[in-house]
């Protein structure tokens, strides 16, 4: 089973000594299915929400089914007015082709003064496309130009403006 | 024991000096070596090395015997053809030479075991081999030797500079004629020098060039201002609140510094030519070579110098680390590896001079650049009221790298930084658009700079309460993100998850308020840190477009008042550590340590004890309803 979702849930989280960091997420997704997918597989994939107990509010679930796969137990639009802190879904899929796209769950928390778009995503077994890095700038460039190193063990006279 | 007192080829010494491995001897200077006289030890018994060089001296007074050895003899076994046979009859050149000059015998170098060990022998079976010695290759040379008494063939290694070469019929290491001196240089033609680099010479470009003094001299660089105008690609907040913008806008390049650089091709080298910092609306001025050399180049440094020159220590800067994908935890040092720079984005010279006009795309990673803005914003800001500069801070962010938080005065490239402010790089959440989470980290630094952080910090959840210190450090920040914006909205993306709310409303959800203080909970009460972020904003007069920093203003004076510097703190209030437990904003092992801690209560006291308006303070803490703090019984020192 893959884990999709990235954002920590580590139930303990020591404290000590640690340093300033931004407000986590008050609502959190996670979607798991099985790591390989076969043609003609019937497949369960579950979805995890975890929220803050402020944030008891209706929560708007959104499935987003691709070409290949069919949706045979769950629903493709769902609210959940249950408050509770955790809530668990199973979406059983039937796979009549090894689907290229992605199966998307979005879940909509919302009022008018906050905000929550929480997005999940199952890949059929696919790794999380990772963006390349940028390209990197020369690495011997330096802000002022310096290579001390270079310079004085080898005694070359760089070309300096004069 | 007999000595024998034989006059060697200078070159022949050197050899046997740049075998020794002592560098000194390798000097391009030491290649004019004055004959010298080397031991030969011609009986079969061991040599006495403690006995070499002091006696040489003496015997170099007393003309020695010159007649040939009695037990000069060719071994029985040789098999030394005949015309190569040497003339035991006249031993080569033993003659002690009237221009020997003595004072090189003293020298250790010269008399190293490679100089007594092998001793040489005038004649000897060697198959061909003399005592002259022949060059092997051109760093070897093949010699006859004796070594404890036995004739025996000898190859010595001639190390650069040094090639073997047969001079007067001896061979010997002399200097490469195609070597030179490390650093040498000299004109090729009028637009080229060459300089030795590594034992060869290399060729680069120098304009009007010139021997003067031995050396290679070029004209100055010519240089010529250019002009244009330098953005970046970004992304905001939807119009939905849900997420990014689908397209991206071109922003200016705020006050970054552009640097124009010669690239020199030998020494792989950028050398400054001029710099310049942009303005606000991303214009800039700058000298560049007239004719640009391949590899110049001008860069955009997202830095700012305290000066704004070249040469001035850092005042802020974002941070490029050389770690590798994944969380970069706490206890690892930071942020190691030779690739590890400030950000920097470069273009061609030529290309700079053709089109001096340009945007920095997404695709180069210009989310480094919105850091850099809004680091700059918040330094701008609270320098603006202060006068004067917080701490040099280096804010980090590495695409695909998440940070374990950890914040430590730190040394980069010859530059001292008393702060460090780490920004998430996933990839998937693209959190460096979010001018609300970049003002609020650039926030903790105004703290760390002109206040006292209370040193309780880690994971904490919206929504949730949080002890006193961590919702003052966390309120803080999120309210001066908040008024540093001119925005009541707090809005970031994490693991797939976008969120936002208004500080303004002191509520989440559906006019149902958040976890508010009480007034029977005291001062020190668990707090919501955006009731904190509320109480500022609410104490700021916001209705005002023009006055958000006379608040501001006010602040930073508490801030950095002796009332919220000097521990311990009035209130008293002390430091705790805890655990979360998930998002239960539920804590287990909670310590006490005892330690003194600043949080709002004394924040508040140090306002008014400023004389801030206490109507103002009221209003936004509500303190018959919401948060006791009693305006009128400050605690001020």
């Amino acid at each position: 089973m893959s884990r999709v979702t990235l954002l920590c849930c580590a139930l303990f989280v020591s404290t000590a000594f640690a340093q300033p960091r931004s407000a986590e997420s008050p609502l959190t997704t996670n979607l798991r299915g099985p790591d390989v997918v076969h043609k003609g597989d019937v497949i369960n994939v579950q979805l995890d929400l975890m929220r803050s107990p402020q944030f008891a509010g209706p929560l708007i679930v959104h499935l987003a089914v691709p070409q290949g796969a069919q949706l045979v137990v769950g629903t493709i639009d769902e609210t959940i007015t249950d408050g509770s802190m955790v809530q668990t879904r199973v979406y059983r899929l039937r796979i009549s082709e090894v689907p290229k796209g992605d199966l998307i769950v979005t879940v909509d928390l919302r009022s008018e003064h906050y905000g929550a778009l929480a997005t999940a995503v199952y890949r059929f077994g696919r790794p999380e496309p990772k963006r390349p890095q940028p390209i990197a700038p020369p690495a011997n460039l330096r802000l002022r130009g310096e290579l001390p190193d270079q310079r004085s063990s080898q005694g070359v006279p760089s070309r300096s403006p004069r | 024991m007999r000595r024998w007192i034989v006059r060697l080829v200078p070159f022949a010494l050197a050899a046997l000096a740049a075998c020794s491995g002592d560098p000194t001897a390798m000097d391009a200077e030491d290649s004019i070596l004055p004959d010298a006289a080397i031991v030969l030890d011609l009986a079969p018994a061991p040599p006495d090395l403690t006995d070499l060089a002091p006696p040489l001296l003496p015997d170099l007074a007393t003309p020695p015997d010159r007649s040939p050895p009695s037990d000069l003899t060719p071994p029985e076994d040789s098999t030394l053809s005949p015309d190569l046979a040497p003339d035991l009859a006249t031993p080569p050149d033993l003659a002690i030479p009237p221009d020997l000059i003595l004072p090189d015998l003293a020298r250790p170098d010269l008399l190293l075991p490679d100089l007594a060990t092998p001793d040489l022998v005038p004649l000897g079976p060697c198959g061909g081999v003399s005592i002259n010695g022949q060059c092997l290759s051109a760093t070897q040379i093949q010699i006859c030797a004796t070594v404890n008494g036995a004739p025996q063939v000898q190859t010595i290694t001639c190390t650069a500079p040094y090639v073997c070469q047969v001079q007067s019929g001896a061979a010997g290491c002399v200097p490469d004629p195609n070597s030179c001196t490390q650093g040498a240089t000299a004109c090729v033609n009028g637009s080229t020098e060459k300089v030795c680099v590594n034992n060869t010479w290399q060729q680069r470009a120098c304009a009007m060039c010139t021997d003067t003094g031995g050396a290679a001299s070029c004209a100055p660089i010519q240089l010529q201002p250019i002009s244009g105008v330098i953005s970046y690609e970004m992304r905001a907040i939807n119009q939905q609140m849900n997420d990014w913008t689908s397209i991206t806008t071109k922003a200016p390049v705020n006050e970054a510094l552009v640097v124009s650089y010669s690239f020199d091709s030998i020494t792989s080298t950028y050398s400054p030519l001029d710099s310049t910092v942009v303005s606000s609306t991303g214009g800039y001025t700058i000298k560049v070579p007239v004719s640009p050399g391949t590899g110049d180049i001008v860069a955009v440094w997202a830095l700012r110098t305290q000066s704004g020159g070249l040469n001035s220590p850092i005042t802020f800067a974002v941070g490029l680390p050389d770690v590798p994908d994944g969380t970069w935890q706490v206890a690892r040092p930071i942020p190691g590896g030779p690739n590890a720079n400030y950000w920097v984005w470069t273009q061609a010279t030529s290309g700079v001079i053709s089109t001096p006009t340009f945007t920095i795309p997404e695709s180069a990673a210009s989310g480094a650049l919105r850091v850099f803005d809004e680091l700059r914003l918040v330094h701008d800001s609270i320098g603006a009221i202060t006068g004067k500069a917080g701490l040099p801070v280096i804010a980090w962010l590495r695409y695909n790298t998440l940070w374990d938080f950890y914040q430590q005065p730190i040394s980069f490239r010859n530059d001292n930084f008393a702060s460090q402010l780490f920004f998430g790089g996933s990839q998937q959440d693209e959190r460096w658009w979010s001018d609300a989470v970049n003002a609020h980290e650039s926030s903790h630094w105004v703290m760390a700079s002109y206040g006292h952080p209370p040193g309780e910090g880690g994971t904490h959840i919206v929504a949730c309460t949080s002890f006193p210190g961590l919702a003052w450090s966390e309120g803080w920040a999120t309210g001066m993100s908040s008024l540093t914006r001119r925005s009541p909205y707090y809005y970031d993306k994490q693991g797939g998850t976008f969120f936002w709310f208004d500080i303004s409303q002191r509520h989440y959800w559906n006019n149902a308020p958040w976890t508010a203080p009480t007034p029977g909970g005291g001062l020190l009460q668990m707090m919501d840190e955006n009731e904190i972020s509320a109480i500022l904003w609410a104490m700021a007069d916001t209705s005002n477009p023009n006055d958000y920093l006379t608040p501001n203003s006010a602040y930073l004076g508490a801030l950095s008042s002796m009332r919220l510097n000097s521990s311990p703190f009035a209130r008293g209030y002390t430091r705790h550590t805890w655990n979360p437990v998930g998002s239960t904003c539920q804590d287990t092992n909670i310590v006490d340590t005892g330690q003194s801690a600043p949080m709002l209560a004394d924040f508040l006291d140090a306002l008014v004890c400023n004389g801030f308006a206490t109507a103002r303070v009221d209003a936004a803490v509500q303190p018959t309803t919401r948060y006791p703090y009693p305006s009128a019984s400050p605690l001020c020192h």
